[in-house]
């Protein structure tokens, strides 16, 4: 098997991991791409030490999030703007509920992807101060502390976003719930 | 519900969620790039991809433009205990001289040009800040209804 053989075997076993990261961070499958195709381009340039390195998913998983977070960072001067003109910070002028409930023919799709899908949905439709730390607390298993430090805000703001982003989405929930 | 009950059934309502898959497209463009990046000349690459001659020519040759900085501030050093202080002191004086002629005919071009024509001036920018704020009031308007059109 050649190196690029090699790594395309590599790209296959660790997309969904690097996807799943990024997509969950950035509320937004275009940007995911696009960073997961980076991550694995500097992958690429380490491929030798990186190919049979056990270590090579924690890696991965660390520089999708870094790579993820530079990425906001460098749009957060538009999120501002944003939230300044939207009070839920979104930009669309709607609800974090009303922009969940989708038109009745994209509903029944939904319906069929099922509950997770919404779940998931949820989560990328919360804004980024909410969503980046609770993906980080749920997902990547960082304390509040170390989330506090990576994102260079207090803790106490981390405690608050992230609870504000657990109540909407149990709020979500609810709505499924009732739904049924 | 109190904190604790909503951060664990959250957390186990999301530790259920299957992670996303990428799209099916992902491999495939993921190798066109590693592919026109691994026909790119060497140069254009990241330094970490470059061969390992060139690594170490590329960090000799940093080290070197750093030692031929040291020795030119430590050669001016060398220069000026060679002339001495007071030279410099007269060149700093023979500057300060011209700086304040300058500030003199500014002072006085000021006087005789823009003190005349100040107040319209003033008058003048105040209206084209105004219309500016205006504007971009309007244009901020627009975007709003455009996107909640959408």
């Amino acid at each position: 098997m050649n190196d690029t053989s090699a790594f395309e075997a590599f790209v296959f076993k660790h997309q969904d991991r690097v996807f799943g990261i990024a997509v969950r961070l950035l509320g937004d499958e275009a940007e995911a791409e696009d960073v997961s195709q980076t991550v694995f381009l500097k992958a690429f340039e380490r491929f030798e030490r990186l190919g049979s390195n056990p270590s090579a998913g924690g890696w991965l998983r660390t520089v999708t999030t870094n790579l993820c977070l530079n990425h906001l960072s460098r749009y957060r001067a538009r999120w501002r703007l944003f939230s300044q003109r939207s009070p839920r910070g979104t930009g669309t002028g709607r609800s974090y509920e009303e922009r969940l409930v989708v038109p009745e023919s994209q509903s029944v799709d939904l319906e069929r992807a099922g509950e997770h899908a919404r779940l998931e949905q949820g989560i990328r439709g919360l804004p980024p101060h909410q969503r980046v730390p609770l993906v980080l607390f749920h997902f990547e298993d960082k304390s509040y502390r170390e989330i506090a430090g990576i994102l260079g805000v207090t803790l106490a703001k981390v405690k608050t976003d992230i609870h504000r982003g657990r109540q909407a989405l149990r709020r979500l929930m609810e709505m499924n719930d009732e739904r049924r | 519900m109190n904190g604790d009950e909503l951060e664990s059934l959250i957390h186990r309502r999301l530790s259920q969620l299957p992670p996303p898959r990428a799209p099916g497209t992902f491999v495939p463009r993921v190798m066109a790039r590693v592919r026109r990046r691994r026909q790119s000349p060497w140069y254009a690459q990241p330094w970490i991809a470059w061969p390992r001659v060139w690594q170490v020519v590329s960090v000799m040759l940093l080290l070197g433009l750093c030692s031929m900085a040291w020795y030119v501030v430590e050669g001016a050093r060398g220069l000026f205990d060679f002339y001495g202080a007071t030279r410099v002191e007269t060149s700093v004086i023979a500057v300060t001289d011209t700086v304040a002629a300058l500030a003199e005919s500014g002072r006085i071009l000021r006087r005789v040009i823009l003190e005349p024509i100040a107040g319209p001036l003033m008058f003048v920018m105040v209206i084209v800040c105004m219309a500016s704020a205006l504007l971009g009031a309007a244009l901020a308007r627009l975007l709003r209804e455009r996107e909640a059109g959408r």
